[in-house]
C-alpha cells in the first residue's frame, strides 16, 4: 500500500495529454460549465445597443442587430439554457457544442461590436471552440477511419474535452504574455512601474461609471494603492512580473492533474490579487481555472477512493499520535 | 451520460508515462499552443473570439480617460444613462478616433482637436439613442471631457522613453475637446 506522500507524488507524474477520468467527475465538469456558461448569458441585457457599427467576429459576416430587438435575446438564453441541458448528460455533444460555440460566438461577437472590446468572455468562448472541435472530431473520425475512435487506457472522449479546454485556458495566457513583449518591444518589465497611472485611471472610472460605486475614487482625491506603486517601484516590478512568469508557465498545468490544481490556485490569486489592485475583475477566467484547473470533483473523489482502499486494506490516516 | 471508465484504476488520472511519451505529449501540446498564440496575433480583435489579449501590454508614464458632464460641467453617471462603463464609452471614443486618424494619416495619441471633435460627434450619435433605449436620455447639451493622467511625452517623440519610472504626484489634466447639442430637443 502506498503512502499518501506516495500518492500525491503520483499525481504530478507528467504526461501532457489526457488523462484518464472517472464518468462522475466528467459529469460534474460539465454539469459546472454549463452553469457558468447559462449564467454568464443571463446577466446579458443589450436593451440598450441597437447597431454594431464596428463590427467583429460574426458580425462581420451578418447582421445581428436582431439580438436587441424585443425578446430575441431573452429566446436566445433560454435555448442556450436547452441545449444546455443534454450538454451536462454527455448527449448529442457533436450537435449541441457546435450549436452553442456558435450561439455564444454571435451574442458577444454583437456585444464587442460596439467599438469596445470586452475581453473577459472570450476565455469562454474559446473553450467552447476547443470542446466543439473535440466533439467534432470523433464522428469525424469514423466517417473518415471507416471505425470508431475508441480512446484508451482509461481515457474517454471527456478526458479530450478537457484537455482541448485546458489548451485554451492556457493559450489565452501565453498569448498575452506575447503581446505584452510585442507591443512593449520586451520592455514590458521595466515599464511596470507605469501601472501606477493604470490604476488611478481604474479608480476614476470607476467613480465615472457609477458615483455610488465604493470602489470608485473621486476625481481629487489621492489613490494611495497608486501611490505606493509609485513609492516602490521595485516591489511592482516583483509583484506584477511574478504574473508574466505564472502566465507564460501556466502551460505546465497540462502536465498532470497536481499542476493543473498548483497553477489553477496561483491564477485565481493573481487575477484576485488584480481586482484588489486595480479594480479590474476576470471573473469568467477565475471560474475557467476553478473548474478545469483546479477541478474540485477529481480531487474530492481522488481523496476519498484513496481513503475507502486504504480502511479497506486496513490502512488508516495519520493521527497526532 | 456515459458511465465509469472501466479502466481498472477507478479513474485516479495518474498513469505511468515513459519519457518519450511525455516528451511527445509536451512536444505536440506546445505545437498546439504555437499555433494558437500565432492565429491570434495574427488574427487578434478583428475576429471574435480570437484576441491577442493586449490588456497592459504596453503601460506608458500616461493614460487619458473620458466623461460626460451636463452644461453646468456636473459629470454624468454613465452607467445609469448609458448601462456603459467610463472605461468602454473612452474604449469607443478611442476606436472612432484611431478610425478617423487612420484616414487622416495622423498618430491617434496625437490626433489634433479637429478629428477629436469628429471622433466626439460620433461617439455622441452612438450613445445619445443608447441612452434613450434605456429611457435615461442624456441633457440636451452634454460635454465630453478628456482627462490626461500622467506625463505625456513631447509629440515629436510620438511614445514614451523606455522604461520610464515615475515618481511623486501624478498630475491630471481634464479638457473639454468636445461639446454636443441634442438636435432633436431638450431631456428633462
Amino acid at each position: 500500500m502506498k503512502t499518501w506522500r506516495e500518492e500525491i507524488k503520483e499525481q504530478f507524474k507528467p504526461v501532457f495529454g489526457p488523462l484518464p477520468m472517472d464518468g462522475r467527475e466528467a459529469f460534474w465538469l460539465r454539469l459546472f460549465f454549463a452553469i457558468l456558461v447559462v449564467w454568464m448569458m443571463a446577466g446579458e441585457d443589450f436593451s440598450n445597443l441597437g447597431s454594431q457599427d464596428k463590427p467583429t467576429g460574426l458580425a462581420r459576416l451578418m447582421d445581428l442587430t436582431f439580438l436587441a430587438r424585443g425578446n430575441a435575446l431573452l429566446w436566445v438564453k433560454i435555448g442556450v439554457a436547452g441545449l444546455m441541458l443534454p450538454y451536462v448528460f454527455g448527449l448529442g455533444l457533436p450537435v449541441v457544442l457546435p450549436l452553442v460555440a456558435l450561439i455564444h460566438a454571435a451574442v458577444f461577437s454583437f456585444f464587442n461590436s460596439q467599438g469596445y472590446t470586452s475581453h473577459g468572455n472570450q476565455i469562454v468562448s474559446l473553450m467552447l471552440v476547443g470542446q466543439t472541435l473535440v466533439a467534432l472530431f470523433f464522428p469525424v473520425y469514423r466517417m473518415v477511419a471507416g471505425r470508431p475512435f475508441v480512446p484508451r487506457g482509461g481515457k474517454r472522449r471527456e478526458s479530450y474535452l478537457l484537455y482541448a479546454t485546458m489548451i485554451m485556458i492556457c493559450g489565452v495566457y501565453m498569448t498575452s504574455v506575447v503581446s505584452k513583449m510585442r507591443k512593449s518591444d520586451g520592455r514590458w518589465l521595466r515599464q511596470l512601474p507605469n501601472v501606477a497611472v493604470q490604476v488611478i485611471k481604474t479608480h476614476r472610472q470607476t467613480w465615472y461609471s457609477n458615483p455610488e460605486d465604493p470602489k470608485g475614487v473621486a476625481p481629487g482625491v489621492p489613490v494611495p494603492k497608486a501611490a505606493v506603486m509609485l513609492e516602490n517601484p521595485l516591489g511592482t516590478q516583483i509583484l506584477l512580473g511574478a504574473g508574466l512568469v505564472l502566465e507564460w508557465f501556466c502551460f505546465l498545468c497540462l502536465a498532470n492533474r497536481g499542476w493543473a490544481l498548483l497553477v489553477g490556485l496561483s491564477l485565481i490569486g493573481m487575477h484576485r490579487s488584480i481586482d484588489l489592485i486595480m479594480h479590474l475583475t476576470f471573473g469568467l477566467n477565475e471560474w475557467a481555472s476553478a473548474i478545469f484547473l483546479v477541478n474540485v470533483p477529481f480531487w474530492v473523489m481522488w481523496f476519498l477512493r484513496r481513503r475507502r482502499e486504504r480502511r479497506d486494506s486496513g490502512c488508516s490516516l495519520p493521527t497526532s499520535r | 451520460m456515459n458511465g465509469d471508465t472501466g479502466n481498472g484504476n477507478g479513474g485516479g488520472g495518474a498513469v505511468e508515462a515513459l519519457p518519450g511519451d511525455w516528451l511527445r505529449g509536451l512536444g505536440i501540446t506546445l505545437g498546439a499552443l504555437v499555433v494558437f498564440m500565432v492565429v491570434t496575433q495574427v488574427a487578434w480583435e478583428g475576429w471574435y473570439p480570437l484576441s491577442s489579449f493586449p490588456m497592459y501590454s504596453n503601460p506608458q508614464p500616461w493614460e487619458d480617460y473620458l466623461y460626460l458632464t451636463d452644461a453646468q460641467d456636473k459629470p454624468l453617471p454613465l452607467q445609469h444613462h448609458l448601462g456603459l462603463s467610463a472605461s468602454k464609452l473612452n474604449k469607443m471614443y478611442r476606436k472612432y478616433l484611431k478610425d478617423f486618424c487612420v484616414v487622416e494619416k495622423a498618430h491617434d495619441d496625437y490626433p489634433g482637436r479637429a478629428l477629436q471633435q469628429k471622433a466626439v460627434a460620433a461617439l455622441m450619435e452612438k450613445v445619445r439613442p443608447m441612452a434613450e433605449r434605456r429611457g435615461r436620455p442624456l441633457p440636451e447639451t452634454v460635454k465630453v471631457v478628456e482627462v490626461v493622467i500622467g506625463r505625456k511625452p513631447p509629440e515629436k517623440g510620438k511614445s514614451a522613453p523606455a522604461g520610464v519610472a515615475l515618481a511623486g504626484p501624478l498630475e491630471e489634466v481634464p479638457t473639454v475637446i468636445g461639446e454636443d447639442t441634442n438636435k432633436k430637443g431638450a431631456a428633462k
